[in-house]
């Protein structure tokens, strides 16, 4: 069952309060988490450990890192990220991020860091292909209970089976802010930044995109338009995943992460 | 006690055409036009009626409903203001937490209170949660928004030179709002106030707390109410600074009772015919209070309108449905306000799903004739001069 975490450290960060993950030693991962929140429990993150540095902040708003008023969408969170990458003078960074994270990470690397070396988006969100006004890019998940939500999300896992009742109270505070954060970013425009379209073009470092085959939130067309979309990115599928692949093949996705960080670093 | 006569304004018959939910899905094509011109032309009948015979009135706003089809206070007052004489025009309310443009809600109430000669109620509410489907509008946030649309509406009414706002929200080059509103500061406001929580927040600005349908737990709101007021003001609430929305259906006679309970369950039925999503969506509440919601075991939460009830009787008890002959509404009504501690504004939801316009023509000239009279003794008015400050 995957419920978000506490997470081991604080820093501040644009004047917020944030609570971050830094653990283990070797190239750095920056990992972007999804819209449930972070974890240190999730499978992925306790395999990247091994070999790497992994970074994990709970972005603004998100399990009990501080929001502001200035924190009104995506592209406004990448500005935190970077503050976290050069307060910890992070270099040479794997930015992984998943869902919600991988739509951060593509707005993270439109301001050209040089010291964000790749990318590996997990299912991104974040960019509208379709130009008909009335069609919409992904199903709107808002028009059901968050409860619900998990059937978008992930092929595996029986997230809406989840107890709450019976978790720790601050468990489950975490959950709600997560939540409502995400409806913050992600209302309207939903679940995407019209004017990332016209950035996209910036990120030029590798990127590797990952698309499960289960996806019920965004289609193999969009994960092919994103990765067109994007200067230097190829698409990779994984099989038997959903849109959450680092729940659903956290072995698959950190293998692809591994290979792409690892033959990029020798080239 | 006074009253104002309330009706939902609803397109029932469209409600047997589809299965789903009656707000948000009902597709429109299940609704006549001609039906809904000739049902609104009702609404209003009903709404002159009650001013004829000495009640207020109050109107509403819903969109995407079938449930509501008023999609606009101040339209509906505006022709109010015309065609009533004497009543209060209560707009219950404008949902400024999802208007893009507040100044646009201070134009429209101004215009209501100048051509009713000063008989505007302004009601500033939150808004359903299905209604940021609607709107669109950011569930998150949402009181913020609210506020600061509330600072803005009533500095427009207040401040008589043009001014810029460049607030959170919104931002104005140049407010100057004409025509000024008649009752000067500006006309009474009102907010909707269903919890405690909710009370506290109206009691420090002196605004009538109006709950709607929340049966006996009407009582802890209210003394929530009344002990910020006091702490806030330094004297006691007066009993109108109060309002109860409560069903009611006056018969002449068993089978016009039988009726009207049946149109009042119907109604009942109907409010059940929503998204579960579209009732709290993330960032509607307060994330503590989803929190505790999120954590409550099925089946433990509070019941549903009217505590489950299945009976007529029970419904009144409940102070959900007030009914019968005027003599025992007249009764039910008194055993609930004092159930309350006493409130100033009784709110006639007067007009239920399928009532017809007969029935409810009937209950309206009853409830004037023998009740309004009764219901003025229980907590009778202030005098005008006594009135409460409005910038309280």
């Amino acid at each position: 069952m995957y419920y978000p975490a506490a997470l081991p450290k604080q820093i501040t960060l644009s004047g917020l309060e944030t609570e971050y993950f830094d653990e283990g030693s070797g190239p750095v991962v920056l990992y972007l988490h999804c819209s449930e929140g972070p974890s240190p429990e999730l499978a992925l993150i306790e395999t990247l450990t091994k070999t790497n540095r992994v970074i994990m902040p709970a972005l603004p708003g998100f399990g009990t890192s501080e929001k502001a008023s200035f924190i009104k969408t995506v592209d406004d969170i990448s500005y935190v990220v970077l503050d976290l990458i050069e307060t910890l003078d992070l270099t040479d960074i794997t930015v992984v991020g998943s869902s919600l994270g991988g739509w951060l990470a593509v707005e993270l690397a439109t301001k050209a860091s040089p010291r964000i070396a790749r990318l590996v988006l997990d299912n991104p969100l974040g960019l509208r292909f379709k130009t008909d006004p009335t069609e919409r890019e992904f199903p709107d998940i808002f028009q059901d209970l968050p409860a619900q939500w998990s059937g978008y999300f992930s092929a595996s896992e029986p997230m809406d089976g989840r107890d709450w009742p019976s978790v720790e109270r601050d468990i489950a505070l975490r959950a709600a802010r997560s939540r409502e954060m995400f409806i913050k970013v992600g209302w309207s425009p939903y679940l995407h930044n019209p004017k990332l379209a016209g950035r996209v073009h910036r990120v030029t470092v590798p990127t590797l995109i990952l698309w499960g085959d289960q996806d019920k939130l965004a289609t193999r067309e969009y994960a092919e338009a994103y990765a067109k979309a994007l200067p230097n990115a190829s698409l990779e599928v994984v099989a038997g995943a959903g849109h959450f692949a680092f729940l659903d093949k956290p072995d698959a996705v950190a293998s692809a992460v591994l290979a792409f960080s690892g033959s990029k670093q020798n080239a | 006690m006074d009253v104002y006569f309330f009706s939902e304004q609803s397109h029932y018959p469209a409600w047997g055409k589809f299965d789903g939910m009656l707000r948000g899905d009902i597709p429109n094509k299940h609704g006549d036009p001609t039906v809904s011109g000739k049902l609104l032309n009702e609404y209003l009948d009903m709404y002159q009626l009650a001013d004829q015979v000495g009640m207020n009135v109050m109107v509403n706003e819903h969109h995407i409903a079938s449930t509501c089809m008023n999609n606009s206070i101040t339209l509906t007052l505006a022709v109010l203001a015309r065609i009533t004489k004497n009543a209060r025009l209560l707009g219950l309310g404008s949902i400024i937490t999802n208007r893009p443009d507040p100044i646009r809600v201070a134009e429209e109430y101004s215009i209501v209170d100048a051509i009713s000669g000063g008989r505007l109620d302004m009601g500033l509410v939150k808004g359903a949660g299905w209604e940021l489907y609607a709107s669109n509008a950011n569930p998150s946030g949402g009181m913020d928004r609210f506020w600061e649309a509330h600072d803005l509406i009533l500095a427009a009414m207040t401040r008589h030179e043009p001014f810029s706002w460049e607030g959170e929200h919104f931002d104005y080059r140049c407010v100057n709002l004409w025509p000024r509103p008649v009752q000067q500061d500006h006309p009474p406001v009102w907010f909707t106030g269903n919890s405690p929580g909710s009370a506290k927040l109206t009691a420090p600005k002196g605004y009538v707390n109006a709950a709607f349908l929340t049966g006996p737990a009407v009582r802890q709101t209210f003394d929530a109410y009344r002990e910020t007021y006091e702490e806030c003001h330094g004297h006691k609430a007066h009993p109108d600074r109060l309002a109860y929305l409560g069903m009611v259906a006056c018969s002449r006679d068993k089978a016009q009772t039988e009726r009207n309970i049946e149109a009042a369950f119907a109604y009942l039925a109907s409010v059940a015919r929503m998204r579960p999503a579209h009732v709290n969506p993330p960032g509607y509440s307060h994330y503590q209070a989803i929190t505790s919601m999120m954590q409550t075991p099925p089946g433990a939460g509070p019941g549903g309108m009217g505590g489950g009830a299945t009976s007529a009787d029970d419904l009144a008890k409940a102070g959900i449905l007030f009914w019968g002959e005027p003599e025992r509404v007249v009764d039910q009504i008194a055993a609930f306000n004092e159930l309350a501690g006493g409130f100033g504004h009784f709110l006639n939801m007067g007009q239920n799903a399928h009532q017809p316009y007969e029935d409810v023509r009937d209950s309206i000239e009853l409830f004037g004739e023998f009740c309004l009279p009764e219901l003025a003794k229980l907590t009778p008015a202030r005098e005008p001069a006594a009135k409460e400050s409005v910038n309280a």
